[in-house]
């Protein structure tokens, strides 16, 4: 895998583990504050992955 | 558990166990499978030495442990496994790096002949085959009490994660498992910090846990709520923290699975510097892990087998969405530490077992493609040690398995790295370990009228030190007095040394070293192994900055880690 795959690969992971917590809170209120910080925090995270690919240029 | 439970828990897995499946293809050769090229950097290595150390059954067993001995247990996590890994970084690994083995048994044969390595391969086949065993029950006791699975499916979903692991080890050798092994970390670190956080903050913290404790039982919160709390009859508290200390050096010194991570260091500072970041990382998910079985005994103060405490303590506390999060760590602990016994027992039956004794002259292929077939193999052996636990709760059994057998081997070990006894004492010192341990199981077993000193577990770690190290102290002076003092050549790169020697030299020493490896695989693979450096960077003139050395933050971290468990948590 070239270092831009890896990347796109691992943001794309974070996301959809991001929206899956995220859309948890559906499924039931309690402990709601932590699943929005953990969802928010991946999200973050996904975003620094493709910013970082971007700022390197890799390929 | 709800879709969206059961879909973290896949996404997560499956998402890092595809990455290192495809990510780490192209690894041909044997020095590339089996050390990843001795390329890798000190956080993978230490995030990935933590992800092996702390299975699926160290979240389970280890409440379970806690909730029957309290927080005694912590010594082992904070102290002991750092200590060990220490102990391995700054001075164990040192000779078997710079002698160019892939293994730690390779290293004793040449220190002490080839019982001493046929020994060390069948410790480290049945302690960490028993290991498996342990994290497969622990797994499919959590997927039955947390997931709601039928125990069918569950063991079906305990062997899917099983070969999985394998898919990924085979094709990409050790680089493939410290790197997902460090992805898993994240994932077992946050498991972990999220079900203690839902706990303690439901119980009111430590104060609030204190209170409950004490109404169940005063005893309790004194038993439980302290480091030195534990202590059997006719056992001293500290002989107990001694045992919870002793048992993880010597999983640290003598495990090939772990020494392989340290021996694919790109750097002798790479390897130190990944003792570090493993302590502290292990340091602060096992807090939450031991201080879970305390919480739960003031909710479930009466359960009958208590490796259920975890589970039932997610069920209770945690909600959808946290749950998968939790259980998600949980499958990546089993993952890692399954990936890292498949590299590092296959190193051993293959370079110690296959290649020593039965197929000698093959090609480098050829060897390759036998680690890579051993390792299902390997996995599937843990299944035979499962209909065995469960009943007196996996630590304990552990705990006596341990002190008979892997004791004596870390004793060898040490005494063969750090001093100049003569190359017949390895063996000596094994079986005068391995006699009088096995000897104390007997007794205890069978109820014999010895004392208490004799066959208690915690005595025996005592015992295994003494007696081994003793015993080849003795015998390399009777030794020495009939023919003479061991010679430098006998164990040139062999013992620690801080001094690196020459490259051409050891190389040759090496090669040239054992009769029987003449035009072996093993011989050439000796000879033409890389001296690697000891710093991964430029020295600057002004000499290695203070955040830069290891040895500083050792001493830190062993000086802070004593004072909160033998001043605060006493």
């Amino acid at each position: 895998m070239s270092n831009r795959l890896e990347r796109i690969y691992g943001a794309v992971l974070l996301f959809i583990v991001a929206a899956l917590v995220i859309a948890s809170i559906f499924y039931g209120p309690q402990m709601w504050e932590v699943k929005a910080l953990i969802g928010i925090t991946l999200l973050a995270l996904g975003l620094w992955f493709l910013w970082g690919m971007g700022e390197k240029g890799d390929d | 558990m709800t879709v969206i439970d059961w879909l973290l828990v896949i996404v997560i897995n499956l998402g890092i166990v595809l990455y290192g499946l495809f990510t780490f293809r192209g690894m041909k050769e044997s020095f590339d499978w089996y050390l990843a090229a001795k390329s890798l950097p000190w956080w993978a290595i230490g995030l990935s030495a933590f992800a092996t150390a702390v299975d699926s059954g160290d979240y389970v067993a280890v409440a379970g442990g806690a909730y029957r001995f309290g927080i005694s247990q912590l010594s082992q996590w904070w102290l002991g496994i750092a200590a060990g890994w220490m102990v391995l970084s700054f001075f164990v690994i040192i000779p078997m790096y710079r002698s160019g083995v892939y293994t730690n048994a390779e290293w004793l044969e040449f220190r002490f002949g080839p019982a001493a390595r046929v020994i060390a391969v069948l410790i480290n086949l049945q302690s960490r085959t028993n290991v498996l065993g342990n994290i497969y029950f622990s797994m499919f006791l959590v997927l039955n009490l947390i997931g709601g699975v039928s125990s069918t499916w569950s063991w079906v979903l305990v062997v899917g994660v099983a070969a999985t692991a394998v898919l990924y080890v085979v094709t990409g050798g050790l680089m493939s498992d410290v790197i997902t092994n460090a992805l898993q970390s994240i994932a077992m670190l946050v498991g972990a910090v999220v079900l203690w956080g839902a706990v303690w903050v439901n119980m009111g913290g430590w104060q609030g846990i204190h209170q409950k404790l004490e109404a169940l039982n005063p005893e309790f919160s004194r038993r439980l709520l302290h480091v030195g709390g534990y202590s059997p009859a006719g056992v001293p508290p500290l002989l107990v923290v001694f045992g919870f200390v002793v048992v993880l050096i010597a999983y640290a010194v003598i495990n090939q699975y772990e020494a392989i991570r340290f021996l694919g260091a790109r750097s002798e500072w790479d390897f130190k510097m990944a003792a570090i970041v493993a302590a502290l990382i292990t340091a602060v998910c096992l807090w939450f892990n031991v201080t879970v079985g305390p919480l739960g005994k003031a909710d479930f103060p009466d359960l009958k087998i208590v490796d259920q405490i975890y589970p039932l303590m997610v069920r209770k506390y945690l909600p959808p969405g946290l749950i998968g999060i939790v259980l998600a760590g949980l499958v990546a602990a089993g993952y890692s530490t399954f990936a890292s016994i498949g590299i590092g027992i296959s190193s051993l039956l293959v370079r110690d077992i296959y290649a020593r004794f039965l197929v000698r002259r093959a090609s480098d292929d050829h060897y390759t493609l036998v680690g890579r077939i051993s390792v299902p193999f390997i996995i599937a052996l843990g299944f035979a040690y499962v209909p065995f636990l469960g009943k007196a709760g996996m630590l304990a059994f552990y705990l006596r398995l341990a002190g008979a057998v892997v004791v004596p081997l870390m004793t060898v070990i040490l005494m063969g790295v750090f001093t100049r006894v003569h190359r017949a004492t390895g063996l000596i010192g094994l079986l005068v370990g391995l006699g009088y341990g096995i000897s104390a199981i007997l007794a205890d077993f069978n109820h014999w009228p010895l004392p208490v000193w004799y066959t208690s577990t915690w005595w025996a770690y005592l015992w295994n030190i003494l007696l081994p190290a003793g015993s080849m102290l003795l015998a390399s002076k009777i030794i020495d007095r009939l023919r003479g003092p061991v010679t430098d050549e006998e164990i040139k790169g062999l013992i620690y040394r801080r001094r690196l020697e020459p490259e051409e030299d050891l190389r040759s020493i090496m090669g040239r070293r054992l009769k029987v490896l003449e035009g072996t695989w093993l011989q050439k693979t000796l000879q033409s192994a890389p001296q690697m450096p000891r710093y991964s960077f430029t020295i600057p003139a002004s000499g290695i900055p203070w955040f830069r050395r290891p040895a500083l933050w050792a001493w830190l971290y062993l000086v802070i880690a004593g004072w909160l468990l033998f001043v605060i948590l006493w």
